[in-house]
């Protein structure tokens, strides 16, 4: 009854994790005249000591996962409470805001390559006629990743409420009863009850967010395409550009095996929290 | 005995019958012998209504089906390659880029076409007919690998009416004390930067263009596309520079190398804002919303969609002509077989046909850049004065390609089209460093050596800058030492395979 789970298991994932083991120790370039050959950690020291585009590539993907955390977790948070509350028509908001979710992220990638073009976007047009002028949004190397944080986090906020929904609506009432017996006001329920006690929750989903944030690659790929220069190239952007157009086959195999490492210490910390919960 | 004998035969006879029957049903129902057919990997969105029809037409004269592949422009190159280099035979026929001849060529993943060159009739082919420089440029050593059925060489495409008009050349006698000039190869790019800036900060708006428009000197190709590279390719060689000198080291960062990147930024301030995140599309767009006069230089072949500026701008009438400096970027789109190919005699048919003198005119007629001097010189595309401007396309390109006769043999072509990772070159780090240059990350002098460095270290040439003692283009196998043995490797997994797993075993407490 195993062996099937087995086989499949190691067809997709142990072979090619073996493998990908295999091509970082090489000098392995698809399309190069010389001699594919055994190079140790050389692949890796390279990554390490050399690349300055990995460098820029990791400094990137942190600024990026951070600026993301930092818009998507206090606002996912401020509309799970307010969904916590009851209100008519409380069911079709709560619908209507998991739409983003199940759309496609390049096809609306797309729409917001749109949204954001200066000569007919949306988003430009509403700031010349509020403020008088706009950034150039996907052009300016300042705000280009401004641009991909607002779009991921129009995506992704409402997946951080709806646990945190989840979360609120499983909380014991007697704290809340309590505490409003005895004078307390909203503010600090929700600073010496509400936030402890979600707080578990709320580390839950930042590190699932966070894994993946740093796995960032459709909305790069819609928006921006790593540029203006290389201001958006996160780390698996530059893993796509180096594998697939400079078809150094070694070498990106060597930075994703240790951006792998990376998302499984994430992994396995979030493992943690969970079975603490 | 003689009846076991006969219930013997009935049985063997009772096989037999069923046998034969299976095979006559199986005769009669099978399904129809499959076509002849070949599949080709192109540009989606290219003239695709051309190239279906001219596909059509190859099917109802051969009989071979062409199954037209179209793939996106951004990501033609990657689909390609892993094709070619997965030895699937997935594409008989690949388009390639000029730039990926050398990479593919040396990789082998391109079957050689002299032998079938050689076997077909000289009139049929009709090899010399193709303008030269293409056809070096789809040669290595004495290997031809394509056969080209669409150029997109680049030249001047701007708004004659601006020139044309007194008021605005007044002006600019007055500004720069010389007649206003339109673009082409007999300007210098100092005179052209002059044009650009006048159209850009010294012609009053309300005199070209509409109330609530901004007008610009120029639109540009800077955004993070493979067209970026090909614009700066205009201003190196048209200022006789290129990437590598005669013997094939390193030059992009001297001191001329340096000046053309200054002088991509220097034009970029001068342009349409968002030529920082277009390509040709988008400056195709600007000059049709009426915002700019032209380009820095442009692919010829955009000429169709120039031309509609004249219905959508009032007043606009386009020109077009030999590029600023007297060389644009000299591209081409050729029709190659995979070394893998199953179907390599009826791809030759179809390489053959549409790469052919009625294919290629046929494509002219419907907008397409052809290759071949017989339909650019075809007097039927000139045979009236509008059609002569609908297609004055087809004489610039002719016009540029006898420009480039004119230069020593070896300048053509341009020596960075013979590096053996050509192709990686340039649609990996051209971009890249080209973007960070239009974006002001990288100043001149940085990219320049950022671009030298990252040529170097593609080409196994680092940290020289230069080829190996006795490398010669195109023939060479590079070989770096081979310090361990593959044993090794497979040594080194289990430890690798620890380290990557074991995290993840560990039970949460």
């Amino acid at each position: 009854m195993v062996s099937p789970s087995l086989i499949i298991v190691f067809a997709l994932t142990l072979y090619p994790l073996f493998y990908s083991i295999y091509l970082s120790t090489r000098s392995y370039d698809l399309t190069a005249l010389w001699k594919d050959a055994f190079i140790g950690f050389e692949n890796y020291s390279h990554a390490l000591n050399e690349d300055a585009y990995l460098a820029e590539a990791l400094l990137a993907t942190f600024k990026f996962a951070a600026g993301s955390l930092l818009v998507q977790i206090p606002l996912g948070l401020g509309i799970a409470l307010l969904l916590n509350r009851e209100f008519r028509g409380r069911r079709l908001v709560r619908t209507i805001i998991t739409l983003p979710l199940v759309a496609a992220p390049i096809a609306i990638g797309l729409v917001w390559k749109y949204m954001y073009d200066m000569k007919f976007g949306i988003i430009p047009y509403f700031f010349q006629v509020v403020f008088g002028s706009s950034p150039h949004w996907l052009a300016d190397s300042t705000m280009a990743l401004v641009s991909i944080i607002i779009y991921d986090s129009w995506q992704w906020t409402p997946f951080v409420a709806l646990i945190l929904v989840a979360g609120l609506q499983g909380l014991p009432q007697e704290p809340f009863e309590s505490a409003t017996i005895y004078g307390a006001s909203a503010v600090q329920r929700f600073r010496y009850l509400t936030l402890p006690m979600i707080r578990p929750l709320l580390v839950i989903v930042a590190l699932l967010r966070l894994i993946d944030l740093l796995k960032l690659w459709d909305p790069v790929w819609a928006l921006t395409r790593g540029g203006p220069g290389i201001a958006t190239q996160v780390v698996s952007w530059y893993l796509y550009r180096i594998g697939f157009l400079y078809l150094w086959v070694g070498y990106t195999a060597s930075i994703a095996l240790m951006f792998l490492y990376l998302i499984i210490i994430l992994s396995v910390i979030a493992l943690r929290r969970i079975a603490r919960l | 005995m003689w009846k076991k004998q006969s219930k013997l035969i009935a049985a063997i006879a009772i096989v037999i019958i069923i046998v034969v029957g299976i095979v006559v049903v199986w005769y009669v129902t099978r399904p129809p012998p499959a076509p002849r057919k070949v599949t080709w990997s192109v540009i989606a969105g290219f003239y695709t209504d051309a190239m279906n029809k001219i596909a059509k037409d190859f099917t109802e004269k051969t009989g071979i089906q062409v199954e037209v592949i179209g793939i996106d422009n951004t990501v033609l190159y990657e689909k390609e390659v892993m094709e070619l280099a997965a030895k699937t035979g997935a594409y008989d026929v690949v388009t390639i880029e000029t730039m990926w001849m050398s990479e593919w060529s040396l990789a082998h993943y391109l079957e050689p076409l002299d032998e079938y060159i050689a076997k077909t009739p000289k009139e049929e082919i009709n090899f010399e007919d193709i303008l030269p420089h293409y056809r070096v440029l789809l040669s290595r050593g004495t290997h031809t690998y394509g056969l080209p059925y669409y150029t997109f060489d680049q030249g001047s495409i701007f708004r004659a009416d601006l020139y044309e008009r007194k008021d605005i050349q007044d002006l600019y006698f007055n500004t720069y004390g010389r007649a206003l000039r339109k673009p082409d190869h007999t300007m210098t790019w100092e005179e052209y930067y002059d044009i650009c800036k006048f159209f850009s900060k010294v012609v009053p708006q309300e005199w070209v263009t509409q109330p609530g428009k901004t007008f610009y000197g120029l639109s540009m190709m800077a955004g993070r596309f493979g067209e970026s590279q090909d614009e700066f390719m205009a201003l190196l060689w048209g200022h006789g520079m290129d990437w590598v000198d005669k013997d094939y080291n390193i030059i992009i960062n001297n001191e001329l190398g340096v000046k053309c990147m200054q002088q991509y930024v220097d034009f970029l301030a001068l342009a349409a804002p968002n030529s920082i995140e277009i390509t040709y599309d988008g400056c195709v767009g600007n000059l049709r919303s009426g915002i700019c006069q032209g380009f820095l230089q442009f692919f010829l072949d955009q000429w169709p969609n120039a031309i509609k500026t004249e219905q959508e701008v009032p007043g606009a009438k386009m020109g077009i002509g030999t590029p600023v400096g007297g060389r644009g970027y000299t591209g081409v789109f050729a029709v190659g077989m995979s070394a893998d190919s199953k179907h390599k005699a009826d791809a030759w048919e179809w390489i053959k046909y549409l790469s052919g003198a009625k294919a290629q005119k046929d494509f002219a007629l419907m907008g397409g850049s052809t290759c071949r001097r017989s339909v650019l010189y075809d007097p039927e595309f000139y045979s009236t004065p509008e059609l002569a401007h609908k297609y004055a396309h087809l004489k610039a390109i002719a016009d540029s390609a006898a420009l480039l006769e004119t230069l020593p043999d070896w300048e053509k072509p341009p020596r960075i089209f013979m590096l053996p990772q050509s192709a990686k070159i340039y649609v990996g780090p051209f971009i890249d460093v080209m973007s960070l240059l239009a974006n002001h990350q990288k100043t001149a002098k940085e990219a320049a050596d950022l671009m030298a460095d990252e040529i170097a270290k593609i080409s196994g040439w680092y940290p020289e800058h230069k080829p190996p003692a006795g490398w010669t283009p195109g023939f060479e196998k590079l070989s770096l030492p081979v310090f361990k043995e593959q044993y090794l490797s497979w040594l080194f997994q289990p430890l690798c395979l620890v380290g990557a797993i074991l995290p993840s075993l560990k039970r949460p407490d």
